[in-house]
């Protein structure tokens, strides 16, 4: 394994979780949550050499994956694919423990907020820190924090009216 | 009722993974640069092989008409369009702009939708009307070799395909590129105005 596998294997397993996260918040999939995420690391080995280190290699592999994520969308939409294939549906119901349930109701909750709002989300929840989600974005961080604020209010609002069901 | 910080706990509770690893990634990397580059390859291949073959054609057979010699230029032209065409998109896809802010992505993919959108509709009429009048001055000195069994059979059978395919195909084809076209190109804005 020569230098650049072997920054590449250690990047990916640094970041490949989370950024898994981020796939499946924005297409509530399984498949093709795994599908992004293999499509932003085919990306980041492509442009590993065009990383300048002007900001941390996880900001720049979060922005790979933002683009991906918008750009998959626009297929996405063509194929009218937009809800759960129903063997992800059985699949999930096999081992559905309170827990299961509750961060699948999330999922299913993030899934309604727009675009912008499910990616800027997981990260907030993914804990990745707000100048470093503004530079992601590319939102300046006044108007991040107050999206921010309205996506959490929206988000905590549309679980509490699903949970009740 | 749940407050946000509970969700985050919720969250941070999961316990999904990919099931990706890198070693899936490589060997995917492998493989989709092999593909690429033999389609591409391909195309390109085959539109060098049609223009080596005029060419040959050119300098074998002494053409008395200088309309067969422009139609035969016209030939190599729409080729070397081609090709031109394919090289550029491969130069734009290759430096793609994933690693900009979302909206200039978004900017960038929209740019590129409406460059291929102009090949698909304008410069595709276009092209089909240069290669028919390509085709019409190749026919007049190949006219007077032939008998007008042939000429009958030749020129009516050029004559309904390109009909068919002017005033059919080539509608149906543009309609459905301005459908997709439009479709995409609302979802963009839609997106790119979220990241205002």
């Amino acid at each position: 394994m020569n230098k650049q596998e072997k920054l590449f294997k250690d990047v990916f397993e640094a970041n490949s979780k989370k950024i898994y996260h981020l796939c499946f918040g924005y297409t509530n999939d399984d498949a093709a949550a795994n599908d992004l995420l293999q499509e932003t690391f085919l990306k980041v080995w492509q442009n590993l050499d065009k990383f300048r280190e002007q900001s941390q290699i996880s900001t720049w592999i979060y922005r790979i994956a933002v683009n991906t994520c918008l750009t998959y969308l626009k297929k996405e939409k063509r194929q009218n694919k937009e809800e759960l294939t129903p063997n992800i549906i059985e699949n999930q119901a096999e081992e559905v423990s309170e827990k299961q349930e509750q961060v699948s109701l999330l999922y299913t909750c993030i899934a309604k907020l727009e675009e912008n709002e499910r990616l800027i989300i997981t990260m907030v929840m993914d804990e990745i820190p707000y100048p470093e989600i503004a530079e992601i974005s590319g939102i300046k961080e006044g108007n991040l924090r107050v999206k921010i604020h309205r996506i959490k209010l929206k988000l905590t609002e549309l679980y509490n009216q699903h949970e009740k069901f | 009722m749940k407050n946000f910080d509970k969700l985050v706990d919720i969250w941070q509770t999961q316990k999904t993974a990919p099931e990706v690893n890198y070693e899936a990634i490589f060997a995917h990397l492998k493989k989709s640069t092999n593909q690429f580059k033999l389609k591409i390859s391909l195309g390109l291949g085959a539109m060098v092989i049609a223009v080596l073959g005029i060419g040959f054609l050119w300098t074998i057979i002494p053409f008395l008409y200088l309309t067969t010699h422009l139609s035969l230029a016209i030939f190599v032209l729409c080729c070397l369009y081609y090709i031109f065409t394919q090289i550029k998109n491969l130069r734009i896809l290759g430096n793609n702009s994933f690693t900009l802010t979302p909206k200039k992505h978004i900017e960038n993919l929209q740019s590129f939708k409406l460059l291929r959108h102009k090949e698909n509709t304008r410069n595709y009429v276009i092209y089909t009307l240069v290669l028919a009048i390509g085709f019409g001055l190749y026919f007049v000195e190949f006219f007077t070799q032939v008998n007008n069994f042939v000429i009958y059979i030749s020129l009516g059978f050029t004559i309904i395909w390109f009909t068919v395919c002017y005033f059919y195909w080539q509608k149906v084809y543009i309609k459905r590129e301005e459908k997709i076209f439009n479709a995409m190109f609302d979802d963009l804005n839609r997106i790119k105005n979220q990241f205002e």
